[in-house]
């Protein structure tokens, strides 16, 4: 049984535009992560749940990419921070750009980062950022490395991870090199995968209440099954600014692998290989803490074949980062009809597509059922909680939040305690 | 007067402990010879690198004709091509096209050769960035790649990796400041039964015993399809796959690569000498990390598809005479590295030379090469 089926919809569910329901779901899958002889009931109400809503579209500033007509591109996790009264964004197509604003609403601003001379011209994105008291911005990124099985293509690749530093917001960067890598000889260039033939990417991190540990959850695509999935792996906060060599990776129960070429148990393993055509597993994890629940939220994308086509998205809950047997198993919180509904962005009049003027455009098709679907947008990857508060964040969120894909929302996201019901 | 000269002496290092069990030809009298002499200065366009060096070359530098007209490639990080009618008079350098992503990546045409219907194939040594410093384009870890020109080289298709070592034989605590790994800084020539192309490749992995001067071949048939054709030698036959596979030196380093005491040939150049007939490469001599030219060195064979036909490395001039050779290069810059002989009659190139040629270092000549045959007296 697929872990999902297991999900109990307890309300009615649409995200159209026109008519404004309700998403609740309850997640009974903390079994496993708590085989303690709780009843079944019980069990039910340990986990919190959450409800989807429709809300006024909030757009990404994005990356402009005029090849391809788009204007608000956001290919990765899109980390922001507060620095006093100023929230900041990065979003990624091959290379981060920044904006800024007064809130979500309002970012402006938008211009390519400086990640350094060689950086620059190479493939990256910050999939994750956070801010020292110091005022010191932490970031990591992920790095697609050219020609890694042909020769003048960019993919296949194989990402790796590396740790960068900021004394201006994220305006200009320092690496302090890579941090997360795969075994280089671990690639299989035989993949179905358009993208990856190996390496570990597609990631986000978060430093624990303690401050001793930053905790990566990434994405490992090693041609061996066994190591396909969502990783972990950590590093001393202490270790912050000599980062090199000092991550370890969770493995067989332990932080015993070096971040570097070692191995990884995953944390949500493949559930078949994701080099071949039907390839299906977890990846790219957003995770953030949420103050109403008092629980860190991972939302996690689920392939169903190697083309990454997304067939829900997910939630995992835990209360102690460094418990890996204490995120529950994941449930499904959209489908892939929800992803489609929620990036709906215009509809066929007539045999043409009419969408919002100024909110996005290129790569658009029509769907079958009148409404036009921007491809990008509609592979619903990238799922992503930011909370809209003064101070929130991709990382910190409280009762209710945006929901985003490829920085995208339709949705506001209100998690709810164990028991408690929907508005 | 300027004399370098290099008659087979034998002067030069001592064979590494791993050569090879069978002796190579070193019987004097039954060698080729060769003396140097000066002449007029001879400055290849290369790339314009500010402040430092107008005409920079940074790899062999490979040229062709097409009719009357001489084509030549330099490169430094990207490759241009300059042409004219003859080596002479070339014009002024254009950048060529790699192709949409290795034109933002940093590749050097190391050998070309051109065909009977016209088309002109070429080989490329690529250095990958990041390879163990983020943010940094070195050290890296050279591969080869095989490319195609329809235009004398300004357009290039890219037909794939050929040659690459094992992703995993590097060392990032590696002395070098270049190279923690890869196979690259090579040329590539065509046997005279159009059977194979022969690439003779320095190797900068991680074992040891695989360091040094390789060759691999690539069969003539398949110029057009090399992917996974190209074999390397190893234990004696050409066994191991172009990418990924072991290799035999045919010149093994002395000393690792990897520490500060390398003791390495590196570099071959190689042309097919009408006047000896037979095949001549030069090295350089690298006698630390830094690739710091000891000297430079000629070995001969007759046949290629016998890689323990190599004769005993030669010196041809000594780091004293190198440093002769190259004044006017800042300090700096005068490595003497990238020797290479390049015929100055029509139809001669870097791949073709006779009894006469120009002797080339870092794209610059100030001397001729005369080649004596076996008992042969100077002038």
């Amino acid at each position: 049984m697929q872990p999902w089926t297991r999900v109990v919809w307890i309300g009615p569910f649409s995200v159209s535009l026109a008519l404004i329901g309700t998403l609740a779901l309850q997640n009974k899958m903390l079994q496993a992560a708590h085989p303690d002889g709780e009843t079944a009931d019980a069990q039910k109400n340990a986990l919190p749940t959450v409800v989807l809503r429709p809300a006024p579209l909030l757009q990404m500033p994005g990356v402009p990419v005029p090849e391809r007509s788009l204007d608000h591109e956001a290919d990765s996790n899109n980390p922001l921070h507060w620095d006093g009264d100023t929230l900041y964004l990065f979003n990624n197509e091959s290379h981060p750009w920044r904006s800024s604003g007064p809130d979500l609403e309002h970012l402006g601003g938008r211009f390519s980062v400086d990640l350094g001379a060689q950086n620059n011209k190479l493939n990256i994105w910050i999939e994750s950022t956070w801010k020292d008291d110091d005022g010191t911005l932490y970031g990591a990124y992920h790095y697609e490395p050219d020609t890694i099985c042909f020769s003048n293509q960019h993919i296949l690749t194989a990402p790796r991870i590396g740790w960068i530093r900021s004394h201006d917001n994220g305006a200009t960067w320092e690496d302090l090199g890579f941090i997360i890598s795969a075994d280089p000889c671990a690639i299989n260039c035989q993949t179905h995968s358009p993208w990856d033939s190996g390496g570990t990417g597609d990631f986000a991190f978060i430093l624990d209440h303690k401050k001793e540990f930053f905790y990566f959850y990434g994405t490992s695509y090693d041609p061996r099954f066994e190591e396909q999935g969502v990783f972990v792996a950590r590093l001393a906060y202490a270790d912050r600014n000599n980062p090199s060599g000092k991550v370890r990776k969770w493995y067989h129960g332990g932080w015993t692998e070096p971040g570097s070429w070692g191995h990884v148990s995953p944390l949500f393993p493949a559930e078949r290989d994701y080099h071949t055509p039907d390839g299906a597993m977890f990846w790219g994890p957003a995770i953030h803490w949420n103050t109403y629940l008092n629980m860190w939220v991972m939302l996690l994308n689920h392939a169903r074949d190697t083309k990454l086509t997304e067939d829900g998205i997910f939630i995992s809950y835990n209360r102690d980062l460094a418990k890996m047997d204490g995120w529950s198993k994941p449930a499904m919180i959209l489908s892939r009809d929800g992803i489609l509904q929620a990036t709906t962005i215009g509809k066929v009049v007539d045999g043409m597509m009419l969408i919002p003027r100024g909110v996005y455009y290129g790569e658009l098709r029509a769907a079958g059922d009148g409404t036009v679907i921007a491809d990008t947008l509609s592979s619903g990857w990238y799922p992503q909680v930011i909370g809209t508060a003064q101070g929130e964040t991709d990382k910190l969120c409280g009762r209710r939040g945006r929901f985003f894909m490829t920085g995208m929302s339709r949705l506001e996201i209100t998690f709810l305690k164990p028991g408690e019901k929907p508005d | 007067m300027f004399l370098i000269t290099g008659f087979g002496s034998g002067s030069g290092p001592t064979r590494p402990d791993q050569s090879t069990p069978n002796p190579r030809p070193r019987a004097e009298g039954t060698l080729p010879s060769f003396f140097l002499r000066p002449a007029p200065l001879i400055q290849m366009p290369g790339l314009d690198n500010t402040d430092y060096n107008p005409h920079q070359i940074d790899s062999n530098s490979p040229a062709h004709w097409d009719g009357d007209t001489f084509y030549l490639f330099n490169s430094w990080l990207h490759p241009v091509r300059t042409s004219g009618p003859d080596l002479l008079h070339l014009g002024a350098p254009i950048p060529v096209h790699m192709g949409k992503v290795n034109d933002r990546l940093w590749t050097w045409i190391e050998s070309t050769w051109k065909d009977d219907d016209g088309t002109l194939y070429g080989a490329l040594h690529y250095e990958p960035d990041n390879v163990c410093v983020a943010n940094d384009h070195l050290p890296t870890a050279p591969k080869i790649g095989w490319i195609r020109s329809l235009d004398n080289g300004e357009t290039w298709w890219n037909l794939g990796f050929v040659l690459a070592a094992d992703p995993g034989s590097i060392r990032c605590d590696t002395k070098s400041p270049w190279d923690a790994g890869g196979e690259g800084d090579f040329s590539v020539i065509l046997d005279r039964n159009k059977e194979y192309f022969y690439f003779f490749f320095s190797s900068y992995v991680k074992d040891f015993s695989e360091q040094g001067v390789g060759v691999a071949r690539l069969r003539y048939a398949n110029r057009d399809n090399p992917l996974g054709k190209a074999w390397k030698w190893h234990n004696g036959e050409f066994s191991e796959p172009g990418v990924g596979g072991l290799l035999t030196p045919i010149f093994p380093a002395k000393s690792d690569w990897h520490e500060g005491n390398a003791d390495i040939f590196w570099g071959p150049a190689i042309h097919w000498n009408t006047y000896l007939n037979t095949y001549v490469i030069l090295l350089n001599h690298a006698i630390d990390s830094k690739m710091t030219q000891e000297g430079i060195y000629a070995t001969f064979n007759s046949d290629l598809s016998n890689p323990k036909g190599w004769s005993e490395p030669r010196r041809i001039l000594d780091r004293e005479g190198i440093l002769k050779a190259i004044r006017g290069l800042r300090v700096d810059q005068g490595t003497g590295w990238y020797p290479e002989v390049i015929g100055m009659q029509k139809g001669e190139t870097d791949k073709l030379c006779g009894r006469t040629g120009r002797f080339f270092m870092e794209g610059m000549s100030r001397l001729e090469i005369v080649f004596l045959k076996p008992g042969e007296m100077k002038e």
